[in-house]
């Protein structure tokens, strides 16, 4: 058996050396040679030759083929008209019919066997592939892939002795012509039928180029010259020929330089390629119907083979990654466009296809040429061919960087929600400047880069600022900087002024960063990239500034500045309600050191007050006992006059003590009975009451309050004394009675007494506020101030309401025990 | 009760004069014949009290005490009068022009027989003699009375 490079061998000798060949070495290396697959069979059916191609379809070495007969090595379809291969031969059958070859290891062959009976019970079997248009499809498409498709007829040079080869000449599926001087010499019958005529002596004898379509006279007649002159013509060319009335037919077209009747001639074998033109034009229609639909897709598309390596990609792909076609070509794992932190998991998806033919919605990012991240949704399928191997991976890419931006911008919004949110909760706990500057800085750092923060309060009438918070950024860590300055008067230079005196947010965005060597360590003194001043405003009023540092470049947004200006607003707010908080305490604390102050004056005073009141009544009354015979009456009486004014004095001055000592007393409050305490007050004044015939009136089960006892007894002996004082009517009529609330219990006590104008309603509890002259009604007028100074330090309120003439209510609040 | 009506002798110890004429006027009125030693501060009548078993000064029976007293408190006076042997039997009135419940009741603590208030002495005299008898009665049994 010949091996191929001693059939190129052969043809190059023959090229070069036109020597004429015996017909039966003619007939051996044209067999030997041909493409086309072929057989001799006796008339057993037994192989008895067999050329390469054959052994190669047939996938059986030639040694074996020949051990064959011919019905071992094919398979006529069943069930089979007309029975074996052999006993059809037999038959005279000129045989052309559809057999499969059985080959190891995959699908049976399809093949076209026609059979031409040659001398000697001799059988010419030649083999055409059969090919189904999906296996066509995939050989066109594979670069790789053999052209099935091209066979060829073996050139052969004629002799009227050879009957075999006539036969052969006669029944080749292949027209066949002999052209010397562009006049056809000799057609075969095929040649004859392929061009529409009915003989060949319509053909013979006239010039090729009639037959030849315009497009193909100038190429072809080329081809023929360089073939006369031995040089190198392409084995197959397509040719367009003009059939009878002409309509034209494709066909394939090969050459040999060939001698006939002593003079060089060529030998022409046309294929019909009509059938093959149309698959390959609806190939290429269906070809470019997917290439269509695959760059109208909205989806970016990769195809790469099994390995990864990029065949193709689709328009959206160049689009979509800013990669080119021809870039994308032939790339391999890792491709330019898969960041290099996701390549593991990439490989791993792929990895996945092994079980899987389609895998889908695999979130990745991809990088744009230009470095921009995409967020992409990866769907990868995995195409077979007919025979179910893997060949293809098909990857479609979708854009869900919208999608992904959505939800990033719906969970960043989320987050500063939660931000203002835990912000305004936290704050709301809070009455202390400092916390409240830390809280915000904790909050803030979770939406924002923040290498320094400073919370500036501003006082707007000193134009001056301080410091109240500081956090800096030292070695990695966040640290809370000592804040050392008290207030200091605005520079108008810096960034807090423009701030300040705007009411605007100011945004400093720098490209690079000077930092100033030997700086210290404050953030003022240092310069950052970002930096975000924002005012803290109150009723129209700055009251202070938020700014915030950052030495990334561009890391604070517009967006951030809204942000930042509602968190601004929200510590403002909180940092403002703490200082009139600790305003108010410290108020309040003046206001109790400065009643504690009066009170010990006051105590003072009356207490100093009382010692030489004492020795002016202890001499008036020595006077008065040592000295009476000495004094006429009129001395007598104005003695008295002065014991009488020191009694008045003394009552003065002790209500004026006890005034000075009810103040703060809460502490020592217990559970008093108002009932028990009634009953007391009423014995203390039993005296008053039987002389006045009063008619007093005691509501039944009257509640326990929370009170200092001895104080609440002070009040009610008074608001009772006072009723029995003020009385006009022939019987007082007094009602004493309570109301008990959750909080307080109401106490009332009521008179019919000579009332008191509206006017006075508040002027009765001032101290020394007497409404008549002191002889109408004694007392120095210190008693409902008392009361009221004891309410009160009990956190309670008093308050009278009356009609002149008919009688006064009074009315006071005390806890309820 | 005979004991009662014997004249005491009163150590009074006021700063101010005219209170403590006021009030021993105001005793001898009642026609007692009580015998006053008088000092107007507190150290020099603990001086006095240091000599009465040794020196020869008599050991009062009873000691008037003001509590407002310059230099020396009329607290700590009362608090060193019954720190010390010699002096914590004979029993302390105090005699203030304070009503203050605080007052009262630290006195008490620092182991005072009674308080009374100067207005009320002046007012009425009674009260605090009898007083003293009901102290002087159940006191006269007792040993420390020599």
């Amino acid at each position: 058996m010949r091996k191929p490079s001693k059939v190129r061998h052969l043809a190059k000798r023959r090229k070069h050396a036109s020597t004429e060949l015996s017909p039966l070495r003619a007939f051996e290396s044209a067999f030997t040679m041909s493409l086309v697959p072929m057989l001799i069979a006796d008339r057993n059916g037994q192989c008895v030759e067999a050329n390469d191609n054959a052994s190669k379809l047939i996938r059986m070495r030639r040694s074996a083929l020949l051990r064959k007969k011919l019905d071992e090595v094919f398979e006529l379809p069943h069930p089979a008209p007309g029975g074996s291969i052999q006993t059809r031969l037999l038959g005279g059958e000129i045989l052309d019919a559809e057999v499969r070859v059985r080959q190891k290891d995959s699908a049976p062959v399809r093949l076209r066997l026609r059979a031409n009976a040659l001398e000697r019970d001799m059988w010419l079997i030649s083999l055409t592939r059969i090919m189904d248009p999906a296996a066509k499809a995939h050989n066109a498409w594979h670069p790789s892939g053999t052209n099935a498709l091209l066979e060829e007829f073996f050139p052969l040079p004629w002799g009227n002795e050879d009957t075999d080869f006539q036969a052969l000449f006669q029944h080749s599926p292949y027209g066949i012509c002999i052209l010397q001087n562009d006049r056809i010499e000799v057609i075969n019958p095929t040649f004859c039928k392929l061009l529409g005529y009915r003989s060949s002596e319509e053909i013979v004898g006239k010039e090729m180029r009639d037959f030849l379509d315009e497009g193909s006279r100038m190429f072809f007649s080329l081809l023929q010259h360089r073939v006369y002159r031995g040089e190198a013509v392409p084995t197959r060319f397509e040719t367009r020929m003009i059939r009878q009335g002409g309509s034209t037919i494709d066909v394939e077209t090969s050459f040999a330089h060939i001698w006939y009747k002593g003079a060089p001639a060529l030998n022409l074998s046309i294929n019909d390629i009509t059938d093959r033109k149309e698959l390959e034009k609806r190939l290429t229609d269906s070809e470019s119907l997917l290439r269509n639909v695959i760059n109208s897709m909205v989806d970016a598309l990769v195809i790469t083979d099994l390995q990864g390596k990029v065949l193709d990609v689709n328009d959206e792909f160049q689009r979509f990654t800013g990669f080119s076609r021809r870039e994308a070509f032939g790339a391999d794992i890792p491709y330019p466009w898969v960041p290099e932190e996701d390549l593991r998991s990439y490989i791993g998806w792929l990895e996945k296809l092994r079980e899987n033919n389609v895998l889908r919605d695999f979130d990745i990012t991809w990088i744009r040429k230009g470095g921009e991240r995409i967020a992409v949704s990866l769907n990868t399928t995995l195409l077979r061919n007919t025979s179910g191997e893997p060949v293809l991976m098909v990857n479609i890419a979708r854009d869900i960087s919208e999608r992904q931006a959505s939800r990033e911008e719906l969970s960043r919004q989320l987050q500063r929600l939660q931000v203002l949110y835990d912000l305004s909760s936290a704050l709301t706990n809070s009455l202390d400047s400092e916390d409240i500057a830390r809280t915000t800085f904790q909050q803030l750092g979770k939406v924002i880069p923040v290498d320094t923060f400073l919370i500036h309060l501003y006082n707007e009438d000193l134009k001056e600022v301080m410091t109240i918070y500081s956090v800096d950024t030292i070695g990695g860590k966040r640290v809370e900087m000592p804040v050392r300055n008290g207030p200091t008067a605005l520079d108008k230079s810096l960034a807090t002024a423009k701030v300040i005196s705007s009411r605007k947010p100011l945004l400093e965005l720098r490209d690079t960063v000077h930092q100033r060597v030997g700086s210290g360590n404050a953030p003022s003194d240092r310069s950052f990239a970002s930096t975000m001043t924002v005012p803290m405003v109150s009723k129209q009023k700055t009251i202070g500034v938020l700014s915030v540092h950052s030495s990334k470049v561009k890391a604070y947004s517009d967006e951030h500045v809204t942000l930042v200006q509602s968190i601004a607003h929200l510590t403002g707010l909180a940092i403002e309600k703490a200082q009139l908080y600790q305003e108010t305490i410290r108020k309040s604390q003046e206001i109790e050191a400065r009643n504690k102050e009066l009170d010990d004056f006051t105590y003072v005073v009356s207490h100093d007050l009382k010692e030489p009141l004492i020795s002016v009544e202890g001499y008036a009354k020595m006077m008065r006992a040592e000295y009476q015979d000495a004094l006429d009456e009129i001395g007598q009486e104005y003695l008295q006059a002065v014991v009488d004014s020191c009694s008045h004095m003394k009552h003065l001055i002790d209500d004026l003590l006890l005034l000075s000592r009810v103040s703060k007393v809460s502490e020592n409050r217990s559970s008093v009975a108002l009932s028990n305490l009634m009953r007391d007050v009423l014995e203390e004044l039993q005296f008053s009451i039987r002389e006045k015939k009063a008619q007093i009136v005691v509501q039944q089960n009257l509640p326990s309050v929370s009170a200092v006892d001895t104080h609440l007894r002070i009040v009610l002996r008074n608001l009772l004394a006072n009723a029995l004082k003020f009385c006009d009517k022939p019987i007082p009529r007094i009602e004493i009675g309570a109301t008990v609330g959750p909080e307080a219990t109401t106490i009332f006590v009521r008179d019919n007494g000579i009332g008191i104008e509206r006017a006075h309603f508040e002027k009765i509890f001032l101290i020394f506020q007497r409404l008549h002259k002191k002889d109408e009604y004694e007392g120095v007028g210190a008693g409902l101030t008392i009361v009221k100074k004891i309410i009160e330090s009990h956190g309670g309120k008093i308050w009278v309401d009356s009609t002149v003439g008919q009688g006064s209510t009074f009315y006071f609040t005390i806890p309820t025990a | 009760m005979e004991q009662g009506d014997e004249s005491l002798r009163i150590l009074l110890i006021d700063d101010n004069h005219d209170h403590a004429r006021i009030l021993q006027w105001a005793f001898k009125k009642t026609g007692r014949k009580d015998e006053f030693t008088y000092f107007d501060d507190g150290s020099s009548a603990l001086q006095y009290l240091k000599t009465t078993d040794s020196g020869g000064n008599i050991r009062p029976d009873l000691i008037f005490l003001d509590l407002n007293l310059p230099r020396l408190d009329g607290r700590e006076v009362l608090r060193l009068l019954k720190s010390e042997e010699g002096t914590k039997g004979i029993p302390v009135i105090i005699v203030s022009s304070s009503e203050r419940e605080e007052d009262v009741r630290k006195a008490y603590e620092l182991g005072a027989s009674s308080y009374v208030s100067k207005s009320s002495i002046l007012d009425d005299v009674n009260p605090v003699l009898q007083t003293i008898q009901a102290y002087w009665g159940s006191a006269a049994k007792l040993p420390l009375r020599k």
